[in-house]
């Protein structure tokens, strides 16, 4: 890996004391000069030139919160994707279930994902006895698009091992009859579980190949590191072939799964940097599109609410774990220093999360914990500041707003709320370091995507839903970078092109800072840099 | 039923996309329109540029990569530099009158969707109606993954052409109109014969920025006996929130309105109004003549569209 000097462009370092520059050297992965033309190329006499030839040139993207091999998974054939971008109503759904069941092997198991009560207008609730007379002898899936929920027909709940007899492990949710047999939905943890029944079923090599593919999703997207938020100690084993191949893998930052409080949570370091346990992760509560987040003020009351997501009037969800379960699991990852990332969406479940962990911090204080909250839709102004005054960083889930945000603000919660949905605007004015994430698989994996949708909230029917809570994008884009390198606690080593960092960089047809946001998503990644060599592009 | 409304002034030469499987009868639609262009000029973008087959007679030039027609139309290959190719038609003093782009046999007609975003974003072109034909015969022949990708396409499409109607039972058409109704339920279906849609009603998918046509008379649908056409007109100012309720509810029967509007809050302003598919905008202009009041013209399918019913919407749209 010879010595490389990018000049001839803009270049965004995304560090404040300097923040463009002329020119900058890489050699053996790290970034060596960041300067002038001349003081670039004094330092680097040896280097390759590569002209940027007016293109913008910017650290590499970081997604603070994916999951790229579960997306391998969960996403990729022969999963039928049953979204309603093409496929838009149930019926549709249904019909095109049918057309697969009919082409199925004897015993194949069949899986369908992207089911969605906000977008699919006919939704209704399959029941196994339904789904039963669909397949009857194929196991057979439908997931939400929102991934926490599962419909299994008899032959499925047969699978994946699930009956009358199985208890429902705490945080999980299995919807049964008097008589305790599940009638077809289950949701949360158990959900994640059974599926890898159908995921074991279709074979490592399918995996292999779909992981492949999810991997260049991202580098051709120029993110150079992603979490993987939904870690199992079982997922090191395809991370370290990946790795053993030489495959383009962005820098995984891990963050197990817990469900219990005696984990055993292995601490993986790799000098390189390509592979390391940042943290745990909890759900402390689930979907706000299945109704079980836990919420102040009731969801609105409406054919969507009622019918498709059969909720009863006056809603206000729960916690996924009793809150002594919840905050022993908290006490003991936090006792062990990890940093924690705790799934929230509704404000009840903040406030309960934000009570727990003033309590801990008052007893057991830690100056640098980083604490994390995921997704925070409904977080309200007052959690904000209290999340500022205890050190807590959030990472919005931005993409609710371009995907969802129509049912959102007219079906589930009403304008007031969906005013300070996702309230990335509120928390960067009350001075917290935020960082956006598009949560692959929930939706696709695109830094630039995050950014327009920050800058715009722009709702898929082209309204704007919570101007008042855009953000510029200077901003934005930190939040892709540098602020998301430390919110994943790397900083001193990511997320700026600065002397002695790794060497992850992406090059951009057009300054993002120039170009009008609603085009920021359109931008061509030209090339994507990992560790000093070229990944993607040219 | 999904609308995307727009409120912004319609910019840019509108841009008509036409796909299909490979032999589902792309060619044969755009041979068509490029020897019946009835004074329009368009410029049409071919996948496989090899394949067009244009009569001697109206061709002025051949290029490598471009083909000019006497009628002024022009057919380009795809191969290029695409965005580069249409931002440099559209920018020309007299941009043509409407892009085609003929997608290639077995691609995603999304690919392009980039590119057209980004085109769009620059007020360069607006995206008319997507086309998508399926060949009657061969449908069903493709394995089971091809041919749910072809539902796929058929499902984002606005208007899907049943092609090559003739060689496929009667009972075989309807299996496949059933499917697709259920399947692709926003999509209009048209049946047609060798592309031979009723050229006015595709023409009039297009309301070109210099040519714009205001509907003075329904438009002619006798040579389509699948389509029928409702219009109104009326002196009073329309509610505008009454007249939104209507236009959301018109795509459920309508393939296209249009039409010069007139409201009670602005009454010296007129509005162009335009609905392609699933697609609404109201212009606003200066308004030419006051006694002109509201005009409105809607074009449906006959097994769709219910004339009493737009009758009754349209009178709770006027102001009272």
């Amino acid at each position: 890996m010879s010595a490389t000097v990018f000049s001839g462009g803009t270049i965004l370092t995304m560090d404040a004391d300097v923040p463009e520059v002329e020119a900058v050297g890489i050699d053996g992965g790290r970034i060596v000069a960041v300067g002038s033309r001349s003081e670039v190329a004094l330092a680097c006499p040896e280097a390759v030139d590569v002209d940027l030839k007016g293109r913008t040139l910017l650290p590499g993207f970081i997604d603070a919160h994916s999951h790229p091999l579960w997306a391998a998974k969960t996403r990729g054939a022969p999963v039928v994707d049953i979204r309603a971008e093409t496929v838009p109503t149930y019926a549709a759904v249904i019909a095109r279930i049918k057309r697969r069941v009919a082409a199925a092997q004897p015993g194949e198991h069949l899986l369908f994902f992207g089911l969605d009560a906000q977008l699919h207008p006919d939704m209704e609730n399959p029941t196994r006895a339904f789904l039963d007379t669909l397949a009857p002898d194929n196991p057979l899936g439908i997931q939400t698009s929102n991934c926490h929920a599962l419909f299994l027909n008899s032959a499925g709940f047969a699978a994946c091992g699930i009956d009358a007899a199985t208890p429902t492990p705490t945080g999980s949710i299995i919807e049964r009859d008097a008589q305790g047999h599940p009638t077809g939905k289950i949701a949360e943890a158990v959900t994640w579980s059974a599926l890898e029944t159908f995921y074991k079923s279709w074979g490592e090599e399918r995996l292999t190949t779909e992981f492949t593919a999810q991997i260049h999703e991202f580098i051709c997207s120029g993110i150079t590191t992603v979490t993987e938020h939904l870690y199992m100690p079982f997922y090191k084993g395809w991370y370290g072939a990946a790795l053993r191949q030489g495959l383009p893998l962005p820098r995984i930052a891990a963050y197990q799964q817990a469900t219990t409080s005696d984990m055993a949570v292995e601490r993986i370091i790799d000098p390189e940097d390509r592979l390391w346990m940042a943290g745990v992760k909890i759900h402390a509560d689930g979907s706000p599109f299945i109704g079980n987040i836990w919420v102040t003020q009731p969801y609105l009351d409406n054919q969507l609410t009622r019918e498709r997501m059969e909720l009863k009037p006056g809603h206000t969800g729960g916690p996924n774990y009793p809150q002594e379960y919840f905050e022993k699991m908290l006490r003991t990852y936090i006792a062990e220093s990890w940093q924690m990332t705790i799934h929230t969406q509704g404000d009840r479940t903040i406030d309960m999360v934000l009570d727990q962990l003033d309590i801990i911090l008052s007893e057991t204080p830690r100056p640098d914990h980083r604490f994390r909250l995921e997704h925070c839709a409904l977080m309200r102004a007052d959690q904000i500041e209290r999340a500022v005054s205890l050190g807590v960083i959030c990472s919005f889930f931005i993409n609710h707003i371009t995907h969802w945000g129509a049912p959102i603000e007219d079906s589930l919660f009403g304008p007031e709320r969906a005013a300070h949905y996702m309230p990335v605007g509120s928390a960067v004015r009350a001075g917290m370091r935020v960082s956006l994430h598009a949560d692959t698989p929930m939706t696709d994996a695109s830094a630039l995507g995050l950014i327009q949708a920050a800058t715009t909230r722009i709702a898929g029917d082209g309204r704007c839903v919570g101007p008042g809570e855009r953000i510029d994008v200077a901003t934005a884009l930190r939040s892709v970078t540098i602020d998301s390198a430390y919110q994943i606690a790397m900083e001193d080593r990511l997320g700026s092109l600065s002397v002695g960092k790794h060497a992850d960089l992406v090059i951009l047809a057009r300054n993002p800072l120039s170009t009008p946001v609603d085009e920021i998503a359109a931008i061509a990644v030209e090339a994507t840099y990992l560790a000093g060599e070229l990944v993607h592009g040219t | 039923m999904r609308v995307n409304w727009s409120m912004e002034p319609e910019k840019g030469v509108p841009l008509l996309t036409i796909s299909g499987f490979l032999g589902s009868g792309k060619t044969t639609l755009v041979n068509r329109l490029l020897s019946q262009s009835q004074g329009r000029r368009f410029v049409v973008f071919i996948n496989d540029f090899g394949a067009i087959n244009i009569d001697m007679d109206l061709i002025k030039t051949v290029m490598e990569d471009r083909v000019s027609l006497k009628n002024g139309c022009v057919c380009c290959s795809l191969s290029g530099d695409f965005v580069a190719q249409v931002a440099e038609f559209a920018r020309q003093p007299q941009p043509p009158d409407a892009f085609l782009i003929e997608a290639s046999g077995v691609s995603d007609p999304r690919a392009l969707d980039a590119s057209l975003r980004a085109l769009e974003a620059a007020e360069l072109i607006r995206r008319d109606a997507n086309v998508y034909l399926v060949d009657a015969d061969q449908f069903g022949n493709l394995n089971y993954a091809d041919t749910e990708l072809l539902i796929d396409h058929a499902a984002v499409s606005d208007l899907i052409l049943l092609n090559k109607a003739d060689l496929a039972s009667a009972e075989r058409l309807g299996e496949i109109e059933q499917m697709l109704k259920i399947s692709a339920p926003y999509a209009h279906l048209i049946r047609t014969r060798q592309g031979d849609v009723g050229l006015s009603l595709l023409m009039d998918q297009f309301g070109g920025a210099g040519a714009r046509r205001l509907p003075s008379d329904a438009p002619a649908t006798a040579a389509h006996p699948d389509f029928v056409s409702w219009s109104r007109e009326t002196i009073r100012p329309l509610s505008r929130a009454a007249f939104d309720r209507f236009a959301r509810r018109l795509p459920t029967s309508c393939v296209r309105a249009k039409g010069v509007l007139m409201f009670s809050d602005l009454p010296q302003r007129q509005y162009v109004f335009n609905l392609v598919g699933t697609r609404a905008s109201l212009v606003q202009r200066e308004l030419s003549d006051p006694s002109l009041g509201s005009r409105l013209v809607a074009i449906g399918l006959s097994d769709r569209m219910d004339n009493d019913f737009l009758d009754r919407a349209f009178d709770d749209a006027l102001e009272e």
